[in-house]
């Protein structure tokens, strides 16, 4: 399943013949057939080609939402469990407030302010997502801190950074590594859903969010406009729900 | 508590002020003159020092004035008070559907793991958990709304009964989800508890197999459900926001996402202090919950 997925994505103008922005009047409202397999939407653009290209655009998007948040996440995690004290406490308090608010507002507060520029999306969800990361590293922290190893390498008079990035980090960045496959589908469902309400990718990029939003015009009539990219988005989901599954019982047998 | 408190009024007091540019021109437009500009920018107190201005907010916030909105021209506190019962009845009915799906579909899949319909279970909620909820609200207002003409497109209805009939589709997206999380989160819990000596020993004493399952599995099993709904109903209220922009209900999602298409500043801090707070309450009641059910919990 995730092989079609990065195909799509990365073969799409080999995979289709059609133009993801080209505007073709005469072929607008197709129903799904011969010549188009989804259908056209209200430009007469080809509802296939732009799923598969709104794999390319939301896989990104998706990928980079996780990964940047994961960076943060997993240092932030790691100072605060390893140092504790003061640190520890300012890192879980903002941790405490981040968690405070709902997880769509704040991202929609935050892209609707400072508009709706990819790289602001990428810093929304940073600034929301982080918080988790951090939270199941410092708690892996907090038991490897006092291994054998994390003792000895005290003993010997290593850095506090060679300590936490080269013996504690490598043990405990398994949950997070694992969290970060099921991230992966909830960031792609906020960053469609974004686009959904006109706050994320903007038109006539093809995203799949924003596919569905443009075909409730025409549900009645057209209603594949949105079908088509919203099992795509399912499809997606699945597809790292069952990575997730499959990565944790890989690297966590026993659990 | 205090710390996240003060906190949550830091980043409502920050949100208004991260933005590019001067907020009042952009509340504003292009046309206002300078006098109009100068007075909002006194009226907001945004010529005093950033400090005076937190301590200002600050104080009108425990007085219960969340300021005045710029698109309405009403108090943003009556607002948010008129649209609140909405997006609370929202949540409330939507919790009850998931409650009311994940009871018997958890129970059937413990008791039958690893068979056809134990698989079949939980396929379907890999699925539902997948589905974003925007395209599932419109694939249901299509299906039963517009195909079928069970259920009405959008609206919030008069009485109780005729909410309950509008805000059907809408809690029910959200139920799916939730249940997705509840049925995984009650079945291993099930599971565990199905092998339990106390259970062997109701169904040697003759115990109902039915009995069995609701009296004494199920209601030790709930009490680590209880604690993923009480944290998937924080996601949910933000959830509002979408569900309500779907269905077109007059909750305080729907306002949320209005007042950022309008630039309503006021609202949307306003919005974000009460969300806030919806989720800190929702985990307290979570905790209360979560003793309630297990008499070996108590808090100091």
């Amino acid at each position: 399943m995730l092989g079609v997925l990065l195909a799509a994505a990365l073969f799409c103008p080999y995979l289709t013949a059609f133009d993801p922005l080209k505007v073709e009047l005469d072929q607008v409202l197709q129903p799904p057939g011969r010549g188009h397999l989804m259908g056209t939407d209200n430009f007469g653009r080809d509802i296939l080609t732009r799923v598969l290209y709104g794999a390319r655009v939301d896989l990104k998007i998706g990928f980079l939402c996780v990964l940047f948040p994961f960076i943060i996440g997993t240092i932030a995690g790691c100072i605060s469990g390893y140092f504790g004290g003061f640190v520890d406490t300012l890192i879980m308090r903002t941790v405490d407030v981040v968690y405070a608010f709902p997880f769509y507002v704040i991202i929609i507060a935050i892209v609707g302010l400072l508009g709706t520029e990819t790289r602001n999306i990428y810093i929304a969800i940073t600034v929301v997502a982080w918080v988790t990361f951090a939270r199941i590293v410092r708690g892996e922290v907090l038991v490897c801190k006092q291994s054998e190893y994390v003792l000895a390498a005290r003993a010997l008079g290593y850095a506090k950074s060679r300590i936490i990035f080269r013996h504690v980090l490598p043990n405990v960045i398994t949950p997070a590594i694992v969290f970060s496959m099921s991230d992966i589908v909830l960031t792609i469902l906020a960053i469609t859903s974004l686009s959904f309400l006109g706050l994320g990718i903007q038109p006539p990029t093809p995203e799949w969010g924003l596919m569905v939003a443009e075909g409730r015009m025409f549900i009645i009539d057209a209603w594949w406009i949105s079908l088509f990219p919203g099992l795509a988005i399912v499809f997606t989901g699945i597809t790292f729900t069952l990575l997730a599954d499959g990565i944790d019982d890989l690297l966590r047998p026993g659990a | 508590m205090v710390p996240v408190l003060f906190g949550i009024t830091l980043v409502c007091f920050v949100i208004l002020r991260i933005m590019p540019g001067d907020p009042v021109n952009l509340m504003l437009g292009t046309r206002a003159t300078p006098e109009a500009i100068e007075a909002l920018r006194e009226q907001l107190g945004l010529h005093k020092p950033i400090y005076e201005q937190y301590l200002m907010f600050v104080k009108d916030l425990a007085h219960g004035s969340l300021g005045t909105s710029i698109f309405y021209d009403q108090p943003v506190t009556r607002i948010v008070l008129e649209r609140l019962p909405a997006t609370i009845f929202l949540v409330l009915y939507s919790t009850a559907l998931a409650i009311l799906i994940t009871l018997p579909l958890a129970a059937l899949s413990a008791v039958r793991k690893g068979s056809f319909v134990d698989n079949g279970i939980k396929g379907l909620f890999v699925v539902a958990l997948s589905m974003p909820s925007f395209w599932l609200g419109v694939i249901l207002i299509l299906l039963f709304s517009i195909h079928l003409g069970w259920f009405p497109v959008s609206g919030y209805g008069d009485n109780f009964g005729s909410r309950l009939w509008h805000l059907f589709l809408p809690a029910f997206t959200i139920a799916l989800s939730t249940a997705s999380l509840t049925i995984r989160s009650l079945r291993s819990s099930m599971i565990a508890v199905l092998t339990a000596d106390y259970i062997d020993t109701a169904k040697a004493k003759g115990v109902r197999r039915r009995n069995i399952i609701f009296k004494h599995v199920m209601r030790n099993a709930l009490i680590s459900t209880i604690s993923v709904l009480g944290v998937h109903t924080s996601w949910v209220i933000g959830g509002t926001v979408v569900i309500e922009s779907v269905f077109s209900i007059p909750g305080i999602g729907y306002l949320f996402v209005k007042s950022i298409v309008t630039r309503d500043y006021p609202i949307i801090q306003g919005l974000t202090i009460t969300f806030a707070i919806l989720v800190v309450a929702i985990n307290y009641l979570t905790d209360i919950g979560y003793a309630l059910a297990d008499p070996r919990v108590s808090y100091d």
